[in-house]
């Protein structure tokens, strides 16, 4: 590009302009001092759109959550109700006899129209907040219920000649269909591959490890990452952990519905240390949990809770091991009783 | 505030908004609904009214989510609307407006708080109100650029659509408020400097 006829709207629209003028990338900022001092002439036009670019500041207003939320709620009780009127409309709209047969000619064109038309795939993403499930329609009609803070991509569009292909970043719990023609179906994560014909099972990719607990079904591990991990076929009622750091897997028994209750909104414990309590707080809800004392994490716990009842797991925890647990806003502090 | 979601998250929220899921939607509706308080509320300082017309427009948008197109900047889109939606309410509360200048002729009158001005020196209250008062006076069509680009955070093209004038007359009014701005801080330095000078006469 030609800087010598840069006008001011060049500059303001270029972000290694930019990036000079708020000093954020090193290369920028030794580029564009150069080029000032190669062209003094060019001064108060750099200077102009500094100033463009740097602007005003402002902090902006922002309403409370719960008033939004209030809002919401209003809201969504107008579109809730408009929702239950349009059936009536279709069913009389269908039983006139002219528009049966419109309908039917209709079909015929979108049909032809179809099946002429080259079908491009497009990539979708689904995420989920903290604190947020979300139950997802794959293409071919398998199930996924995504845990809190997680992310799911795959193509729109799977032919059959193809593997079904998703991403996943977090934690899911999968129900895949199993196909006629045996396509298989392949998870990725940053650690593995899981391939699998029809099954059930769950993954979670917290903490730069990949763990699968399969439910039902069968399925076959492959690891770009640990070599130990090839055609690695696991059993209904297996764990299997991967890990970035560590060269060995994990690979033990264990009773499924522990690790996947989080579908049915439930949490599992059993003589699950406190410290891994704190992760599945700090990986689904946002919490930051500070364990005042070593000792503390190592204590266990039993029991089931409700996912959305935290505050009864927290005097759980507080009752059953006399600590003293305080909650700030995101923080939640777990010390010892002074007794 | 400005920079708050990826462009490719919020078309995607688009997209599925749409497709008619009510999940998105409601995402859409948290996203937006700060930005679009901030610009009704300037726009017509009227906080039930605005709060109205936020919910008139995402109920029409649900209505209609099966013809409407893909967008490149939801932000955009929706900010756009609530002007539109704004000005015709507006114009249609005060009938002198109508008679004088029709719909086109509405023209914002957006005014800034001292909560929302953000300076280097936060504790000088002093300079903060002198850079609001010069804001607070500026000619209106600045103000309106001003605060879509520097608060809002819009294009410079999308801010021309937005406020019906050509881009260049978007570059000049930033420009010009800017060094009204700019003039403000080195007249208050020079005011500044002759005090102490006076000051230190008097004192040796």
């Amino acid at each position: 590009m030609n800087r010598k006829d840069s006008r001011i709207e060049d500059l303001i629209n270029d972000p290694s302009f930019q990036h000079w003028v708020h000093k954020t990338n090193p290369i920028d900022v030794e580029y564009w001092e150069k080029w000032i001092a190669l062209h003094p002439e060019r001064q108060d036009v750099i200077e102009s759109a500094a100033q463009i670019v740097r602007g005003v500041k402002f902090k902006p207003h922002a309403l409370p959550e719960n008033e939004i939320l209030e809002y919401w709620q209003q809201l969504n009780q107008r579109v809730q109700k408009e929702q239950k009127r349009p059936a009536i409309i279709l069913r009389t709209f269908l039983a006139h006899p002219y528009t049966k047969a419109a309908a039917v000619v209709l079909l015929f064109i979108s049909v032809a129209y179809y099946l002429f038309i080259q079908h491009t795939s497009e990539h979708i993403q689904y995420a989920s907040n903290y604190a947020e499930l979300i139950n997802i329609d794959l293409p071919d009609g398998s199930q996924v219920t995504m845990n809190a803070n997680s992310t799911l991509d795959f193509q729109d569009h799977w032919k059959d000649e193809e593997p079904r292909e998703v991403w996943l970043q977090g934690e899911a719990f999968f129900e895949v269909r199993h196909k006629a023609n045996n396509q298989p179906f392949i998870v990725h994560t940053n650690d593995v591959n899981i391939e699998v014909l029809g099954t059930e099972f769950g993954v979670n990719t917290r903490r730069q490890k990949t763990q699968v607990v399969l439910n039902s079904g069968q399925v076959k591990l492959n690891s770009d990452k640990n070599q130990d991990v090839k055609d690695l076929i696991m059993a209904p009622g297996e764990l299997i952990e991967v890990s970035d750091t560590e060269k060995a897997f994990t690979r033990k028994v264990v009773d499924p519905e522990m690790y996947t209750a989080w579908r049915n909104n439930l949490l599992i414990f059993e003589e699950t240390p406190i410290r891994e309590i704190a992760k599945v707080l700090e990986d689904n809800y946002g919490y930051e949990v500070i364990i005042e004392d070593k000792n503390i994490g190592e204590k266990r716990l039993n029991g089931t809770i409700q996912a959305d009842k935290l505050n009864i797991l927290l005097t759980a925890i507080a009752e059953t091991h006399q600590l003293n647990i305080t909650q700030e806003n995101k923080k939640i502090i777990i010390k010892n009783h002074p007794d | 505030m400005k920079d708050e979601e990826p462009l490719n998250e919020s078309c995607f929220l688009w997209e599925e908004f749409r497709k008619g899921k009510e999940k998105a939607f409601e995402q859409l509706y948290y996203a937006y609904f700060n930005h679009l308080y901030n610009y009704g509320f300037k726009l017509s300082h009227d906080e039930n009214f605005t709060k109205d017309c936020i919910q008139e427009l995402f109920f029409r948008l649900w209505k209609n989510r099966n013809k409407l197109k893909p967008v490149k900047s939801v932000r955009f889109y929706l900010l756009k609307t609530l002007r539109h939606d704004i000005s015709r309410k507006a114009v249609r509360r005060n009938n002198q407006l109508k008679r004088e200048q029709g719909f086109a002729g509405f023209q914002a009158n957006i005014t800034f708080s001292a909560e929302e001005v953000v300076i280097e020196d936060e504790d000088n209250a002093i300079k903060k109100i002198q850079l609001l008062n010069i804001l607070n006076t500026l000619p209106k069509k600045q103000r309106e650029a001003i605060f879509l680009k520097y608060y809002q955070g819009l294009e410079y093209n999308e801010i021309a659509d937005i406020m019906a004038v050509k881009y260049q007359s978007v570059l000049n009014l930033i420009h010009r408020a800017l060094k009204a701005l700019q003039q403000n801080e080195t007249l208050h330095k020079h005011e500044f400097f002759i005090i102490v000078m006076l000051l230190s006469r008097l004192l040796f």
